[in-house]
């Protein structure tokens, strides 16, 4: 089993990336592969409450929330990233864990490969 | 020397970004030092595989150094078949002796491979 962390850097609203990296992190399931999604810079906005691009034509980011559940994978932000854009209150719904940057080296260590997107 | 399988996964358009040279360009190395290279092209990346591409002459020419690449030193290029429907890029359009793949190969690409690099601009 190879695990693998894909790191979203891109604001959801202007970007494919926050959607693109949920869809492609759900893509591995067919393989012996454990996939993680981790939030930073302005890609946290994505996790937001109140974030939904959707109101202005963009394509859900709402939509891959049923297959978090439905896989449970697991989704991260870092704290330092959120506290900079001011997220102050993330979408329960996305079961993020937050995580500091110093956690982040941990966890970018623990993975097989990353693939920023 | 070990033989390594070398997967590249590119995402940014080939004439916007110059991730395309990079990811070319590090293939080349790894053929010529016989490693196997694959390339994997997803989103705007695909537009890279469209051999109908007609850049001016002083610029590079990416899918004819790809095709080289695939028929000269055995380079194999995988392209997400969805991501093709959705700029309307038809098999016949890409660069002979690449192939139109899609997620589930990837995720068997990361699995298989010894080195995995993506380029995202």
């Amino acid at each position: 089993m190879k695990k693998v962390l894909f790191v979203i850097y891109h604001a959801p609203c202007g970007t494919i990336w926050p959607n693109e990296g949920f869809r492609t992190a759900f893509g591995m399931y067919g393989e012996e592969i454990e996939p993680e999604v981790l939030f930073i810079t302005q890609g946290v906005i994505s996790l937001a409450k109140d974030t939904e691009p959707s109101k202005i034509g963009l394509f859900s980011l709402k939509m891959v929330q049923k297959y978090i559940n439905k896989y449970d994978t697991k989704v991260f932000a870092e704290k330092e990233s959120l506290e900079k854009f001011k997220v102050h209150e993330l979408d329960e719904n996305f079961h993020a864990e937050i995580l500091t940057r110093g956690q982040i080296k941990e966890k970018i260590h623990s993975n097989d490969f990353v693939i920023f997107m | 020397m070990e033989k390594l399988k070398i997967t590249i996964q590119v995402m940014v358009p080939p004439y916007t970004n110059e991730d395309l040279d990079t990811a070319l360009n590090i293939a080349e190395a790894c053929l010529d030092r016989g490693h196997e290279a694959r390339l994997f092209l997803f989103s705007d990346a695909i537009l890279a595989a469209n051999s109908k591409v007609k850049p001016v002459r002083s610029d590079r020419n990416i899918p004819e150094r790809m095709r080289l690449l695939i028929e000269q030193k055995g380079l194999r290029v995988d392209i997400c078949g969805l991501c093709m429907e959705y700029r309307g890029i038809a098999r016949e359009d890409v660069v002979p002796g690449s192939s139109p793949s899609g997620l589930p190969e990837l995720a068997e690409l990361i699995v298989t491979s010894d080195r995995f690099v993506n380029l995202m601009a």
